[in-house]
């Protein structure tokens, strides 16, 4: 098992690597300078020059590149243009908030979105089914940055239960995880229901009830756990999603995380803070993907050796 | 309110408000004694869209970073109401020669560090800030800070500059402790060590800036004892914010809220002038034909953008680029009135005929930029020109007007500094980087602003004569709108105001409990 984890890490290294150099040349070829837009109106084209010479940016990309490497591979990610701080403390103080905001919403999606999964495949056609697949629709199709709004307005300003902005307390957690949580939420009930009716129907789920095995023991046991399989799939895929793509839930709830990070420094062309939150998303996504790969040897057997 | 608010107008009204305060409590009419309890210990909570990335003065990256660094460092001089420089930490000034000044400085100052404030740190400052890249751009003509006596100073600059005293006065100019600058210069971007009014207290960014009132400032006290600065990016987050009471003050609320807000009995809206004209601006070489232009001018009506896309959140340009208190005013104002017919007419004399040009704008960068540029179009429509809109992201869009890029363009300029020579300078002089215009026609006059007396007869007469040239003969831009700032507040603060150079005055701040 360690081994495998062992190697599964070595092979992030070249991904690293391709990726790094992908964010490089996208960022080359983007429109829009650095150092125009770091210096405002008022610099001279001397002052642009030689902001450029300091930043590199005169080199050639290919030095910039195995610049960026060498430095990267002894934990520099470089300073960012713009607040002169570290990428490594920008993506220190902005990973926690991302992080517990979309384990938050993660949490509440799984338990939600597979408790009425399975429900709505046990009571297929029923009242609660139906409801549940016109539910899970319209939370598919919510726009989220719309929907943060609303929660703000019913529960910050016309009933003032949470705080309508910023982070820090429990309390500030609740909405923005509530609506980063209905996407995969939709996506996660949906999913366990088609996955448990298809298992359901299947021969051993028969066989043991044929057996006389209490119904609450087929479906809760033997069914699913192989239902359960394709959906922490999709869990590991929504999350690795949640943690860098929270960008409008950052934005309405003014939570200082990294999709925020991210667009700021899009917008100012803060090119080695667009590279660290790429390079950490892509290490959280990789180990995520591995996590869920630990996670389906537990769940299914088979899979155990592979 | 004619320019800048500086520290001095509001001292005077301040003295006022307090005169009538104890004599009306004299006289037994007013039972209000917590009105003056409250101006020691106010707790001001305001959001702002944006966060301040470094509060080290010449690494300021945005102009918004300004309001901050204006409360934590004093600049050697500060506009006065009518724009005319006042004393700060400098008390006196005088100009040698059209590149020499002297300074006498302020005794008895300390920075919050403890260090004394005198020459040396006045040098220290205005050296390193005329050396660096944001800073140069305001400072970079002083070639040499000497210091005469302990609180004398004389600068030489490269070359005659008359706005040096307005450049003195923008935040970027302010004085750093010099022992701050020698201990950790990387650090001063999160721990700044000014004389100003505040003290920083803690900083979380993106997030969180409290600021606490300096209490031996040397300088006339704020009224406001702490301030917290929230960061809340969404318009209408920080509307409903306002609304639910979590903070006191926001910045730019969403402008389809105005009519909810003067209805509202809680809410305030303030809107005030600053300094920005807002313009569409012809790449020349595009479109070469002047009576093209100026017909694409006269199908624009400037009042119906205003009233009707802006709601009123900005003012009609119809008194030339520099927005009108900024310069003496001519009788005859310099416009082009709004006249489709006559548009029609030119186009057809110039032989053009169903024209499509291309309008690059940003997606957001000034006030509801895409609303405004679609009724340009459909205005342009009525007398035949088809405006093609390219709205770019604000970083590509401001890079595709260096480049040239463009046939028509959206173009906001900020004046910070508060004089119009400076704009004039950096967009419409022929060697200038942001002449997006590729204008030249001005460049003699242009030169002459930089050794006429700021605020001169001649020199306000050259600024219109240059305005109107580049407005009405050449129509290089079209005016749209003056920029106002606009914030709202809860209706329990009063006494918030701003300036045109977009800063805060917090000297009369009151809260209503």
């Amino acid at each position: 098992m360690l081994a495998y984890v062992g190697r599964r890490l070595i092979g992030l290294v070249p991904l690293l690597l391709i990726i790094s150099f992908i964010v490089f040349v996208a960022l080359e070829m983007a429109p829009g300078d650095p150092v125009t837009l770091l210096l405002g109106q008022n610099a001279s084209p001397e002052a642009v020059a030689a902001k450029r010479a300091e930043l590199g940016l005169d080199q050639p990309l290919f030095t910039q590149y195995l610049n960026f490497v060498a430095h990267a591979v002894q934990g520099d990610l470089g300073v960012s243009y713009r607040s002169g701080r570290a990428v490594i403390d920008e993506l220190a103080r902005t990973s926690g908030a991302s992080v517990t905001l979309a384990t938050t919403a993660m949490v509440l999606a799984v338990l939600v979105g597979v408790t009425v999964g399975i429900v709505s495949a046990v009571k297929q056609y029923s009242l609660i089914d139906n409801i549940t697949r016109v539910g899970v629709l319209a939370l598919v199709s919510l726009p989220v940055f719309w929907l943060a709004i609303l929660l703000i307005i019913g529960f910050s300003v016309k009933w003032p239960i949470f705080p309508s902005f910023g982070w820090g307390t429990y309390n500030h957690l609740v909405l923005p995880a509530i609506a980063l949580s209905t996407y995969p939420l939709a996506v996660i009930a949906r999913l366990t229901r088609s996955s448990m009716l298809e298992v359901m129907s299947s021969d051993y789920v028969r066989t043991a009830r044929a057996a006389g095995i209490p119904e609450r023991t087929v479906v809760m046991k033997y069914a699913l756990k192989n239902a359960l399989i394709p959906v922490i799939t999709v869990i590991g895929l929504q999350f690795g999603g949640l943690i860098g793509g929270a960008v409008l839930t950052e934005t309405v709830f003014g939570i200082p995380g990294m999709g925020r990070l991210m667009v700021t420094a899009i917008e100012g062309r803060d090119y080695p803070v667009v590279r660290g939150v790429v390079l950490f998303g892509t290490i959280v996504f990789v180990v995520i993907n591995l996590v869920v790969d630990i996670l389906y040897q537990w769940v299914d057997p088979r899979q155990r050796g592979a | 309110m004619d320019y800048t608010r500086g520290k001095w107008a509001p001292r005077t009204a301040a003295a006022v408000a307090l005169i009538t305060t104890l004599t009306l409590t004299g006289c037994g009419l007013s039972s209000s004694g917590d009105q003056e309890a409250a101006t020691d210990d106010i707790t001001l909570r305001v959001g702002m869209g944006v966060d301040v990335q470094s509060l080290d003065p010449p690494n300021f990256s945005l102009a918004a970073d300004f309001t901050r660094l204006d409360l934590l460092y004093d600049r050697l001089i500060e506009l006065g109401e009518d724009g005319s420089p006042q004393p700060s930490l400098a008390t006196s000034w005088e100009q040698n020669s059209d590149t020499e000044w002297t300074f006498e400085l302020r005794e008895g100052v300390k920075f919050t560090d403890g260090t004394d404030f005198n020459a040396e740190a006045v040098k220290k400052s205005l050296e390193r800030a005329a050396k660096s890249a944001q800073g140069s751009g305001y400072l970079g003509v002083i070639e040499e800070v000497e210091v005469v006596g302990d609180y004398e100073v004389k600068l030489h600059l490269s070359e005659p500059f008359s706005g040096l005293l307005n450049n003195l006065s923008v935040p970027v100019s302010g004085i750093v402790s010099p022992k701050a600058i020698d201990e950790d210069e990387e650090g001063l971007g999160s721990n700044p060590v000014g004389t100003g009014p505040y003290t920083l207290e803690s900083w979380d960014p993106d997030e969180l800036m409290v600021l606490k009132r300096n209490e031996d400032y040397w300088g006339e006290k704020p009224t406001v004892s702490t301030l917290e600065i929230s960061i809340i990016p969404e318009a209408s987050t920080r509307f409903s914010a306002l609304q639910a009471g979590d903070v006191d003050v926001i910045e730019n609320p969403p402008p389809s809220e105005l009519d909810f807000m003067r209805e509202s009995d809680a809410l305030t809206e303030l809107i005030e002038p600053k300094a920005q004209p807002v313009f569409l601006g012809f790449e020349l070489e595009e479109i070469p034909d002047v009576d093209v232009r100026r017909a694409i001018a006269m199908a624009i009506d400037k009042e119906a953008i205003v009233e009707d896309v802006l709601e009123g959140v900005g003012d009609v340009a119809n008194q030339g680029l520099v927005p009108p208190a900024l310069v003496t005013q001519e009788d005859d104002p310099i416009n082009i009135d709004y006249d489709p017919e006559e548009a029609k007419k030119l186009l057809k004399e110039a032989g053009v005929d169903e024209v499509t040009f291309d309008l690059v704008l940003p997606s957001s960068y000034y006030l509801k930029d895409e609303e405004v540029a679609q009724v340009i179009k459909s205005q342009l429509e009525e007398v035949g020109v088809t405006a093609n809109l390219v709205v770019q992201e604000s970083g590509t869009w401001f890079t595709s007007l260096l480049e040239h890029e463009t046939q028509m363009y959206w173009l906001g300029w900020g004046m910070t500094a508060g004089d119009p020579a400076d704009m004039l300078k950096r967009v419409f002089h022929s060697e200038a980087v942001n002449n997006m215009s590729g204008y030249s026609g001005a460049d003699e006059e242009i030169e002459e602003l930089a050794v006429l007396p700021v605020k001169s007869e001649e020199r306000e007469a050259t600024i219109n004569e240059i305005q109107r040239r580049i407005v009405e003969e050449d129509v290089v831009v079209v005016p749209i709108y003056y920029s106002t700032n606009f914030y709202a507040t809860s209706s329990s603060v009063e006494g918030f105001h701003t300036t045109r150079s977009t800063l805060w005055d917090l000297t009369e701040v009151t809260l209503k409990q």
